[in-house]
């Protein structure tokens, strides 16, 4: 790999933060923020993240201290580049409605947090390649 | 009789409010038309018998008729005001005087009975002094009667001091009969009017028990909403950390696990087994409150196509360890798909867990008996022992490993599933069992009301 795609994960967890980098260190350049204010401002590209790059994809935590995936998504896709973006949403729960409101704002995916590294990697590993890869936008956001 | 006295003493009495009293006068008016229209016809029938004069009473009869209809239609504006009434009562006892003298043949038995309807009618009006007002204008009345027929009633041998005694008698028996109008008009009118009041005072009862009854379903409902977010903060809140623990043990394990020695080794490796079987119970748990809280409508529920469908799920274990699986005709109940084909799925599983390899055999049978359909999940596995038939339907209760290992290891699990069951079937109205041995495999039977029970 020339360079390292760049991805963002934000999770309030800071052990999930961990595994994650290291998980995806080796295949991604891994970012980290901890809640969906630095998230906006990550992608924002606001102060202290200027020089940020855009990410291949997002991983996103549902439920963060500030605010709720849907909320970070909600405010996504008001940006069109910034929407364009595929989102994970990784939960604790399957809950049917979290499921459905993350979908309703536009996340690709929704899926219970694997709490084994291998299924770690296999989850992101598998959702870049079906849905950031190309770089392009599929049509349909199931 | 004691609690109509009772009513009467502690209830208030009806307000005599304008409205009321219009609505009484107006009954009161057509009553006395109608009353007046009847004699008149029963004069008219009788004209020959009694040789009347027709003629010198029509317009007379007509004339009173007209005023009670007049009277009828304006009852709310002279209701109210006594003296109306008075001279109401008066006209009409002149007027009906006139019209007997006029019918002739003075009978002063007749005449007398013929005044008691002007008195009860005065207490249809209002129930106080004007029944009496009318009642000693009606004797005066039979007085002056008397008076101008006083020649011819000598004639037909009615002696003065007999007319004065008539005249004493005829005062006497109206204002006895205004007394007992008055007395009893009253105590009905307010007996109708408690027992209107008592009809009022139930259905506020009843409106306010209603109330109460909604209040009390809004309110659970908001438990139900509270519990829901209780739990979804719980497992968010527990899982979260624990799935970093397992995250980090197993980073650790991996990165690391080799240059370890192998106690260290042991001991990663027991950490993630611990923290990963406290992770499925949380998600477990979750599952039953998710699966037990969801609402679901019922309907007509094919059992043979829930077995079916939870063998798809199970195929790979099935085929792993070459369970033979026989299936019996099913019958349909009436209940909720989903939560049934949970309790199905998870009846299933537990069989396909529990039998050992190359030899399990799982029967799946129905039946049909007074009402209540049954579905029995039959294996031959390793059977349980009968000290833990009730407690393996409870939360986290299992059997402990040691006492179940198929194939020589022991059968993971968090003692959820059958605790959903459980609740499930009880919630459909109906009963888990099950019938076991060590070694003698298992039976677990459900039995459900055929028709459902809610």
């Amino acid at each position: 790999m020339a360079e390292a795609v760049p991805v963002l994960v934000v999770d309030d967890n800071q052990g999930f933060l961990r595994a994650a980098r290291a998980v995806l260190e080796q295949a991604f350049a891994v970012h980290t923020v901890e809640n969906g204010a630095d998230a906006l401002a990550f992608l924002g590209r606001r102060a202290p993240f200027t020089d940020a790059p855009r990410p291949a994809f997002i991983v996103l935590d549902f439920h963060l201290p500030d605010m709720d995936a849907p909320a970070v998504l909600q405010r996504l896709g008001a940006d069109p580049e910034l929407a364009a973006i595929p989102v994970l949403v990784m939960s604790q729960a399957d809950w049917e409605e979290d499921a459905a409101a993350a979908r309703a704002a536009g996340a690709r995916q929704f899926r219970v947090k694997p709490s084994r590294v291998h299924a770690l990697r296999e989850a992101i590993v598998a959702f870049w390649k079906e849905h950031a890869r190309a770089g392009t936008r599929p049509a349909d956001r199931g | 009789m004691a609690p109509d006295t009772a009513a009467r003493t502690t209830s208030p009495l009806q307000p005599e409010t304008p409205a009321y009293l219009a609505s009484r006068a107006r009954s009161a008016t057509l009553i006395g038309a109608a009353g007046l229209g009847t004699f008149f016809a029963l004069v008219a029938v009788t004209r020959n018998t009694f040789l009347f004069d027709l003629g010198k009473v029509a317009w007379l009869f007509s004339g009173l008729i007209l005023l009670n209809l007049v009277l009828a239609a304006t009852a709310s504006r002279w209701a109210s005001w006594r003296w109306a009434i008075y001279a109401y009562e008066g006209v009409q006892v002149v007027v009906l005087s006139i019209i007997l003298h006029r019918l002739g043949g003075l009978m002063m038995g007749i005449l007398l009975i013929t005044y008691a309807f002007p008195v009860i009618h005065g207490e249809m009006l209002r129930s106080d002094s004007s029944v009496f007002a009318t009642a000693n204008l009606c004797g005066a009345c039979y007085a002056v009667m008397a008076w101008v027929e006083h020649e011819a009633l000598r004639d037909v041998g009615v002696e003065t001091q007999q007319q004065i005694a008539f005249v004493a008698i005829a005062f006497l028996t109206l204002n006895f009969l205004a007394l007992y109008a008055n007395r009893y008009g009253y105590q009905l009118r307010n007996l109708a009017w408690h027992l209107q009041a008592k009809v009022a005072e139930r259905t506020a009862e009843l409106s306010a028990v209603n109330a109460e009854l909604a209040a009390k379903a809004r309110a659970l409902e908001e438990k139900q909403d509270e519990l829901k977010s209780f739990v979804y903060t719980v497992t968010h809140d527990l899982k979260s950390p624990l799935s970093a623990i397992l995250l980090i043990a197993d980073l650790l394990l991996q990165r690391e696990g080799t240059g370890l020695a192998a106690e260290g080794r042991e001991d990663l490796e027991r950490i993630v087994r611990l923290a990963g079987g406290t992770e499925d119970m949380i998600r477990d748990l979750l599952e039953l409150f998710r699966i037990t809280s969801q609402p679901e409508a019922p309907a007509w529920v094919e059992l043979g196509a829930l077995v079916e469908r939870a063998l798809e799920t199970l195929r790979p274990q099935i085929a792993a360890k070459r369970v033979r699986v026989e299936i019996g005709p099913l019958p349909r109940v009436w209940g909720q798909a989903r939560k049934l084909g949970h309790v199905v799925s998870n009846l299933l599983g537990n069989a396909v867990k529990y039998v050992a390899a190359e030899q399990g055999e799982i029967a799946v049978l129905g039946g049909a008996e007074n009402g209540s359909v049954c579905l029995s999940v039959r294996d031959n596995g390793i059977g349980i022992p009968p000290a833990y038939h009730r407690g393996i339907f409870e939360l986290f209760g299992r059997v402990p490993g040691r006492e179940q290992e198929v194939d020589g290891r022991a059968v993971g699990g968090t003692g959820v599933g059958l605790a959903i069951v459980k609740r499930i079937v009880e919630a459909h109205r109906g009963s888990v069992a099950v019938e076991s041995a060590p070694g003698a495999g298992s039976c677990f039977t459900v039995r459900l009301p055929a028709g459902g029970g809610g």
